[in-house]
């Protein structure tokens, strides 16, 4: 029996081949333990394990929704401290942990990965490291793989470390351009659901500092580069005219958000950061494809090929490219059900498409937005949201209880302006202007959003911007953290606060949910604000800090 | 994509002004004779740079055939190493053969060092020779790339190293490289070419103004017909004086400074000389440049009111010692060496700081908070003060002034290369 014919088998073969493939990998890695990461198996079933949470939004559909039920809107009042860990690097907690078997991986916006106890928060091992910080230093998280973590860094290495010791495994430089390129993103692991080589998917940060946007997928044993895939169609390819003049030799276009993946049809959802320079958009006359879009890549063969895009803002002039994973689900829309998948920007704009033809179902403006017709000018002019506002890339939720999505938005305006030239300088910004001056109020809501209609089901509103995201329970609770450091739980029916805990340090990252010996857990890292950081933000801790709650 | 699509195509001609001088010069751009009188320093000085041109123009080629035969872009790496290196290099491999000459770039820019002066085209050169040895590890590795990806990534970094190496006629320092020699030293003037005073003004044409080691001007013949330069590069310009085009190098405004400073001719070392352009060496000729005194550019009272706004507005994302939490590091190794690497200026950090910073509140400060800031970022990376202070409004000099760790030494600085007390 081939590995493929024991997966169209179903369930039940799983097992055996898990074993057998495990075996293979002890052979082959020498040192690797297979059994302190995921099988394939285990990857391609993400979405139905109440335990683990294996990939940066739970499986490869992008959904932070977990089947755990302990915690429910009954209980949830009873949900406390579990524990608390410091971590020793200074910075803005941007980290989706990485939860198998017990062992949480974590990461600090300098690059260092440590592996704790999912029970304790004991350290089992730490990976320090220091990188060059081109602009902001941030990491989103690991990829666990093949006996391996794995993390891509701010100066443009991608790391291999033994899952069981910390041990570095190997260690290259797979950025083109040190000088404008780096990673922040989690290379997320694929196996190709007939068998075969997998590979590890990540795509550099490089679209601000003049670079053009690539996803690539790496060979997880040596770091060499199976495939990648440009954002930016070159000469002789379809819609290199969005492009004016030599415009898209320095474009932007990056692929820094998550990969949402229909393991099925092997069709990869992607958005596209936005154009460069940002905020000086005449030297880039065209719609500048494929940025500020979504893109579904056919990852079936030697090299993706474009299925359709999907362009949210055609010639970008504010840097609101759409950040956040795209969310794949099948849905009620009026009495039909669809597959469909759904995004956010940070214009501000929810957006519902057609996944198998990026049709446009239907969008929802879920942040003010002012002035979006008018490019920023030489002396200045205000728009809403600005760069920090609308939808960030910390994700939502499908909820097939409600039909509803559920995704945090941010209300924040800005006063721009443009430079007179683009001048592009390796390592710094390439942006032609300046990064919008706050004009405040920053405020933030929780927003549950009908598919069915595209109207709100309900809205909370806060005096703070709320970027934690959307974690939905299947027991009817949605976790959210707030940027002032408060993690709430939510009826996902009412929208009402049910709970509350304040981590002590500001929460820029998604919530999730685990189990360990059969405990269900809450985890959210909290730490320094970064770019984040707003006038009206009350003192915190500029600490690094995972806190897990549970019941009991 | 592959990745030297971002970089212009490598061309046997530079700018249009480096045209003008190399038409002047046609004669002599001929490949070296395989003869036995040893080259002129103008003829090895073009030879190095034909050398350098002509492993450009072998990988470029290479990735111009979209081959799907590894062995194509293999030979072409071989063939591009043998250029620079020579057939006296570690890594020249006779069966290739080679894009260049015998000697190799390498080859023919030590025959040029080679000697006990240090005439002022000798870090230039230094330089280029280290950034053609960069490039030459990045193609040895492409010669043992996998696949095409890796082996764009090894070869798109060699040509990053040989853009450097060929350099631009507009730059004087150390980023001119060959062209920038052949543009603004006696290395360019041809051999038997009438060679003039830099600081007068020419008496006939063609000539070549000198000064110091550096060319000043080229002075053509006027005559009837169109005399274009459809790109101008730097500061040059057409002056047509006396029935006489006159062509300033990027040089001329040095010599210039010099001829109106200075009763008798500099010593032609390199550190004096380029002092007043650069602020640093390159780390390849920091030994003989750590004597340079970089300029002073602020007061110690104005850096000491720097540090206060420092603490109130940029401390919380650069971090109180200045190497970063949350946005990158201001001062100290990382910070220094990354400039000099991307080439920072004074002009490129001090925009970005007065017009972009704080981050979420951009030119909030008043220009006087801006300026003992920078006052207080350059005390932190160990420049000195004086009796000036850094201005308000923004100094065309500036542009000059390239960024990079100060030579010498620095009582007080910590571990991370800062100087906490200016």
């Amino acid at each position: 029996m081939t590995l493929r014919e024991q997966l169209k088998a179903g369930v039940a073969s799983l097992a055996p081949v898990a074993l057998g493939l495990s075996a293979f990998i002890c052979l082959g890695a020498g040192t690797a333990l297979a059994q302190s990461t995921p099988s394939p198996s285990d990857f391609l079933n993400a979405a139905s394990d109440p335990a683990n949470w294996i990939l940066p939004a739970k499986s490869y559909f992008g959904n932070h929704y977990t089947p755990a039920t302990q915690i429910t809107p009954e209980n949830v009042t009873g949900l406390h401290l579990a524990w608390k860990t410091t971590l020793d690097d200074a910075g803005p907690m941007e980290n989706s942990p990485i939860v198998y078997d017990g062992t949480m991986y974590v990461t600090t916006a300098h690059d260092h990965v440590y592996a704790l106890d999912a029970a304790t928060g004991k350290v089992k091992w730490e990976f320090t490291y220091s990188p060059h910080v081109i602009a902001f230093a941030a990491n989103r998280g690991i990829g666990l793989m093949d006996g391996n973590v794995y993390i891509g860094t701010l100066d443009g290495h991608l790391i291999a470390l033994n899952a069981e010791t910390g041990q570095k495994v190997w260690d290259k430089v797979t950025v083109e351009d040190t000088a404008n390129s780096f990673y922040t993103m989690a290379p997320v692991p694929y196996y190709p659901p007939g068998g075969g080589q997998g590979v590890l998917l990540l795509g550099v940060s490089n679209g601000d500092w003049g670079g053009n946007g690539k996803i690539t997928a790496f060979n997880p044993t040596d770091g060499s580069v199976v495939w990648s895939w440009t954002s930016i169609p070159g000469p002789g390819e379809p819609n290199h005219d969005s492009w004016g003049g030599d415009s898209w030799k320095r474009a932007g276009g990056s692929m820094w958000g998550g990969v949402t993946i229909d393991t099925a049809t092997q069709t990869m959802y992607l958005n596209v950061g936005n154009p460069t320079p940002d905020f000086l958009a005449t030297v880039r006359p065209g719609d500048n494809l494929y940025t500020d879009s979504m893109v579904a890549l056919d990852i079936s063969g030697a090299q993706p090929k474009l299925k359709w895009y999907h362009q949210f803002i055609p010639h970008d002039t504010h840097d609101w490219d759409p950040p956040m994973q795209p969310i794949l689900f099948n849905g009620k829309v009026g009495n039909t059900e669809e597959e469909l998948v759904a995004t956010g920007d940070k214009a501000g704009n929810f957006w519902l498409l057609n996944a198998a033809t990026g049709d446009l179902v239907d969008h929802t403006a879920v942040s003010f937005q002012k002035g979006q017709d008018t490019p920023p000018s030489l002396t200045g002019n205000y728009a809403c949201p600005n760069t920090l506002g609308g939808v960030e890339y910390q994700g939502g939720s499908y909820d097939p209880a409600t039909n509803a999505v559920l995704l945090p938005s941010q209300n924040e305006c800005g006063f721009w302006t443009a430079d007179k030239d683009a001048v592009y300088v390796a390592g710094q910004f390439y942006i032609a202007g300046a990064f919008p001056k706050l004009v405040g109020p920053n405020t933030g809501q929780m927003n549950a959003i009908d598919v069915s209609t595209g109207v709100f089901e309900w809205r909370h509103h806060f005096d703070l911007p709320n970027y934690g995201g959307a974690l939905a329970t299947a027991s009817g609770l949605v976790f959210s953290g707030n940027l002032g450091g408060t993690e709430n739980a939510f009826d996902t029916q009412t929208g009402n606060i049910l709970w509350s805990y304040d981590t002590g340090a500001y929460i820029q990252a998604p919530t999730e949910a685990y189990e360990v010996n059969g405990q269900e857990y809450i985890v959210v890292a909290s730490g320094a604000a970064g770019n984040a950081a707003i006038p009206e933000l009350p003192a915190a801790g500029q600490q690094s800090i995972v806190s897990t709650f549970t019941l009991k | 994509m592959l990745p030297w699509n971002v970089h212009p195509p490598a061309r046997f001609t530079g700018p249009a002004f480096f045209m003008a001088v190399a038409f002047l010069l046609a004669a002599s751009i001929l490949p070296p004779a395989a003869c036995a009188a040893p080259l002129s320093d103008h003829q090895a000085t073009l030879s190095a740079l034909s050398d350098v041109q002509a492993a450009i123009a072998e990988i470029v080629g290479a990735d111009q055939s979209y081959s799907t035969d590894k062995k194509v872009y293999y030979r072409a790496s071989q063939r591009a190493i043998n250029a620079l290196e020579g057939t006296r290099g570690p890594e020249y491999v006779a069966a290739a053969g080679s894009a260049g000459d015998a000697a190799g770039a390498i080859g023919h820019i030590d025959s040029l060092l080679d000697r006990k002066e240090t005439p002022v085209w000798a870090p230039v050169l230094d330089s280029a020779e280290a950034n053609i040895r960069a490039a030459i590890a990045h193609l040895a590795d492409a010669r043992h790339a996998h696949e095409l990806m890796d082996y764009d990534i090894a070869v798109s970094r060699a040509l990053t190293y040989l853009l450097v190496a060929r350099g631009g006629p507009a730059d004087i320092g150390a980023f001119g490289g060959l062209e920038g020699v052949l543009a603004n030293t006696v290395l360019g003037v041809p051999d038997g070419a009438t060679i003039a005073d830099g600081c007068a003004e020419p008496t006939a044409a063609p000539s070549y103004g000198v000064h110091g080691g550096y060319l000043a001007w080229v002075a053509v013949p006027a005559g009837e017909g169109t005399h274009q330069l459809a790109e101008s590069a730097g500061e040059q310009s057409v002056i047509i004086r006396n029935g006489m085009i006159l062509l300033p190098t990027a040089a001329a405004p040095l010599v210039a400074k010099e001829c109106n400073s200075h009763a008798q001719v500099r010593p032609s070392s390199p550190s004096q000389a380029t002092a007043t352009a650069t602020l640093s060496q390159p780390a390849k000729t920091t030994a003989s440049g750590a004597d340079s005194a970089p300029p002073a550019l602020y007061t110690k009272a104005q850096a000491e009111a720097g540090a206060q706004v420092f603490a109130s507005k940029c401390a919380l994302c650069h971090g109180a010692n200045l190497q970063g939490t949350a946005a990158p590091s201001v001062a100290g190794t990382d910070f220094l060496s990354t400039a000099q690497h991307n080439g920072w200026t004074l002009e490129v950090i001090r925009y970005l700081v007065f017009n972009d910073m704080p981050f979420n509140a951009p030119a909030s400060l008043s220009s006087t908070e801006y300026a003992d800031v920078l006052a207080f970022l350059l005390a932190s990376n160990c420049y000195p003060a004086g009796d000036k202070p850094f201005p308000t409004a923004d100094d065309p000099g500036f542009a000059n002034v390239k960024l990079g760790p100060v030579p010498g030494s620095h009582p007080g600085k910590n571990q991370f290369g800062v100087c906490p007390d200016g």
